[in-house]
């Protein structure tokens, strides 16, 4: 057999902090769809990036068609005949299909002023359009059509460019059971006329029926490739999940007796989440685990009353109650550490000690002046007994790490005197040892009485905080387990089987 | 003796270090540039460092001064206020016909033009918050309400009638120093109070620097928003009614330059167009430097139409040295 399409060998990425791949293999061949599996932070869209030249690797080789080249940008790639349709649409909302497919092509007319051949992208969109099977109007605007449509002109595109390596990202996490056939089907034809196809999916069944081989990444490394006639879900997932390293096992007794502290019932809000419904007792610690997409931040930010929900009840020891907005929630004694530290948890112009005091500054601030001995007393407090590593309390909170970071919202809410925290991915980002300390501390909290809500990708860290933890996938609650009942391959089962 | 000599060193410390950290701030570069450019200009026209030269300039920085402290406010929390101008003017128009014309009695005169500009600003930020639209496009539209209705009040025509007592607001003197010039210092040093000690202050800076995580503190962002615009109009209001004092008329022209003017000495004395960052004294720094500038086209008989390429290429060129400053810190 000749060499394949397109290999890459021995890739390394490296970010500040972070090596995202390691040594990774990867070769698609000649007509053949070539499926890409990884749990959250596996480093499945980095490897993808590097196919099209929008990262460049640290280390290794890429080959195209068995010669060594490199992809020095996405437009490199996709003259290369490397295309990719991400998971984010790239398309402009306002331009027409065929505005769209010719993005970025100069298509002109011969002669001495060079205008915009349109004729011209007229006719070769509708073709385009034609030989894959599609029946859109070319001049509607992109905007206004479903993201299924929106979808197949990303493709058209694709193929108008000649591109016969097409990479997808997650295509069908948007489209209808009817609308994905229809694709996986166009997929199929790809292939038989033998175009190759990286197809980078959650959804097990599809990879399963489609696909020629799956590769299997796990941490950024190359785990396996397994052939079409080994294969089986629960290989796959066994594949994706096998970890080396644990977190010890943090024991957190919860009282049989104490009251349900929250209690939500069908929580829904369209095209997130539906139907959420659980009980949380005092000082409970409750995990929630899923993948990308699954709908938990979405949720958590609802409960927390930064999203308005479209159903559903939620109950606070047994009283129903109304949350709105943050502000309603703090005062019930809510607090919420967000997804993206960065975006959203931190203050960053600020000092830690201003981060630290902002959420509640009624016990240091007595008209006219905010007690500046009072708060630094209640600052170096926290910092004392979390352990907040800077080399003082004035330092702008951008400028510390972040698991220091993290601490300092922790303790913004500890010196609230929150009962309910909300955290999600509470070690993203964070060096090994920080997180140990916020495990801890996570564990010290509960115990002196505060329920816990914890939002994780890492089902390692889940299972070794969690009392118990709820699954959930592409919006729906799949199961509530014991925490001790569960495996990370049977949390990843959970999610993604029927 | 020990203990004496710590509290030296200490004080020794502290002191070295507050000038250390000043190379470091915008404001006291701009203030040092400012000292030198009076320095320069003394040396070169005596009369520069008069009493009544000097009287002159604090006196002047201090009415778009006031203005200049309501939009550093919202510049720090959100954006630009454009309509500090025309509501100074609507200020000083109400006020002098309230008073001046219809005889009403001068403190309710005075109450009533401010509560209809704090509501003015009031409406501008709740437009902003309802909205969702910029700053910028609210507060130009308001702005030009705002002078239509002065054109309305006025027909065009200067309200006379402000005298009495009153306008020592705007004329008086203690002293060497201008009694504007007082109310200008108090102004600021209330402010630069509220900003550093008060949580009003921090929330500020908090929604500047990142409002969707000042939000999720339980900040709530929108009510702040408009209370910080009805406070712009507020002072600007008072910048307004301090100018009709001194004209001893309401005139329907004053308040043109102060957008302008209002926006530069902010940005120059440190306050980033960005938000979050910023502070009133360095905006009292910034416009001093203006009027300096202006004082000095005039000592200088410079041509008065140089007077706005001057001052332009002063902002541009503190901004640009800002920006510079602000990236080489973070290291880009």
């Amino acid at each position: 057999m000749d060499s394949p399409r397109l290999e890459l060998r021995n890739i390394t990425k490296i970010f500040p902090g972070v090596k995202a791949l390691t040594d990774l293999n990867f070769s698609l061949r000649k007509g053949e769809i070539h499926s890409l599996c990884g749990e959250n932070g596996a480093g499945k869209s980095t490897l993808i990036n590097c196919m099209i030249g929008l990262y460049q690797p640290d280390g290794g080789e890429i080959y195209l068609d068995g010669e060594k080249t490199t992809m020095s940008s996405p437009n490199d790639a996709l003259l290369k005949g490397i295309a990719i349709v991400p998971q984010e649409l790239n398309l402009i909302p306002d331009l027409t299909v065929a505005e769209n497919i010719f993005l970025g092509v100069k298509k002109t007319k011969k002669g001495l002023i060079h205008s915009i051949d349109w004729a011209g992208i007229y006719r070769e969109s509708e073709d385009a359009l034609k030989r894959l099977g599609i029946h859109i109007d070319i001049n509607q605007k992109v905007g206004t059509m479903s993201v299924a449509n929106q979808q197949l002109v990303q493709i058209a595109r694709a193929m108008a460019f000649g591109a016969d390596i097409l990479i997808l990202d997650e295509p069908t996490a948007c489209l209808t059971l009817n609308e994905a056939d229809r694709l996986l089907k166009m997929l199929e034809n790809f292939r038989d006329e033998g175009k190759a196809i990286v197809y980078v999916s959650h959804h097990l069944e599809e990879v399963t029926r489609i696909s020629d081989r799956v590769t299997i990444m796990r941490d950024g490394r190359f785990i396996e490739v397994i052939e079409r006639q080994d294969f089986s879900i629960p290989k796959i997932i066994k594949g994706m999940v096998g970890r080396d390293v644990t977190y010890p096992r943090i024991e957190h007794e919860v009282d049989e007796n104490a009251e349900i502290a929250i209690k939500v019932e069908g929580l829904t809000r369209k095209n997130e989440f539906r139907n959420i419904s659980f009980e949380i007792k005092k000082g409970e610690i409750f995990g929630i685990a899923g993948l990308v997409g699954a709908g938990r931040t979405e949720l958590v930010s609802s409960i927390f009353g930064e999203r308005k929900l479209d159903s559903g009840d939620i109950y606070v020891f047994g009283k129903k109650t109304e949350i709105s907005s943050p502000v309603e929630a703090i005062g019930l004694g809510f607090g919420y550490l967000p997804e993206e530290r960065r975006r959203f948890g931190i203050l960053p112009v600020l000092s830690l000690r201003e981060n630290m005091t902002i959420a509640d500054m009624k016990k240091i601030y007595k008209f006219p002046m905010i007690n500046r001995a009072a708060e630094r007393e209640i600052v170096d407090e926290y910092i004392k007994k979390i352990n907040i590593k800077c080399s003082d309390m004035e330092q702008q909170i951008r400028k510390l790490s972040g698991g220091n970071q993290q601490k300092v919202i922790l303790a913004r809410w500890l010196a609230v005197g929150a009962k309910f925290l909300i955290l999600d991915e509470p070690t993203r980002g964070v060096d090994v040892n920080a997180k140990a300390e916020i495990h801890q501390l996570i564990k010290q909290m509960a115990d002196a009485g505060m329920t816990v809500i914890v939002v994780s990708s890492e089902m390692e860290e889940l299972l070794s905080l969690a009392n118990r933890i709820m699954i959930m996938n592409e919006g729906e609650q799949k199961d509530i387990a014991d925490a001790s009942q569960l495996t990370p391959e049977g949390i990843l089962k959970i999610a993604l089987t029927k | 003796m020990t203990a004496i000599r710590k509290i030296m060193n200490n004080a020794k410390t502290k002191i070295l270090s507050a000038i250390a950290n000043l190379g470091k701030s915008t404001s006291a570069v701009v203030l040092g540039f400012t000292i030198i450019l009076g320095l320069v200009l003394g040396i070169v026209r005596p009369n520069f460092f008069t009493a009544y030269n000097l009287g002159i300039i604090i006196k002047q920085m201090s009415f778009f001064g006031m203005a200049a402290i309501g939009q550093t406010l919202t510049i720090i929390t959100i954006g630009t206020d454009l309509s500090v101008g025309a509501v100074a003017c609507l200020a000083g128009i109400i006020f002098a016909i309230l008073y001046g014309t219809m005889g009403v009695n001068v403190v309710v005169a005075i109450l009533v033009a401010i509560v209809v500009c704090v509501l003015i600003g009031y409406l501008n930020g709740t437009l902003i918050t309802r909205l969702g639209l910029s700053p910028f496009i609210i507060t130009l539209g308001m702005s030009t309400v705002v002078q239509g209705a002065v054109l309305v009040l006025t027909k065009g025509e200067t309200i006379t009638g402000v005298k009495g007592p009153v306008t020592v607001l705007g004329q008086g003197m203690v002293g060497p120093i201008p009694v504007p010039t007082i109310i200008f210092i108090a102004a600021i040093a209330v402010w630069a109070f509220i900003m550093k000690n008060m949580p009003f202050g921090r929330q500020m800076f908090a929604i500047g620097g990142n409002p969707a995580a000042a939000r999720l503190v339980g900040i709530k962002v929108e009510s702040k928003t408009c209370i910080i615009f009805a406070l712009s109009s507020l002072m600007a209001s008072m910048g307004g009614i301090m100018t009709a004092c001194r004209y001893s008329s309401g005139q329907p022209t004053i308040g043109d330059t102060w957008n302008m003017d209002s926006i530069t000495a902010a940005v120059i004395g440190g306050t980033a167009m960005s938000g979050g960052v910023g502070g009133v004294i360095g905006t009292a720094i910034g416009a001093l430097l203006i009027t300096v500038l202006r004082n000095a086209i005039v000592l200088l008989n410079i041509s008065q139409y140089w007077e706005k390429v001057i001052t332009g290429g002063v902002v541009l060129f503190a901004v640009s040295v800002d920006v510079i400053r602000r990236k080489r810190k973070e290291g880009k």
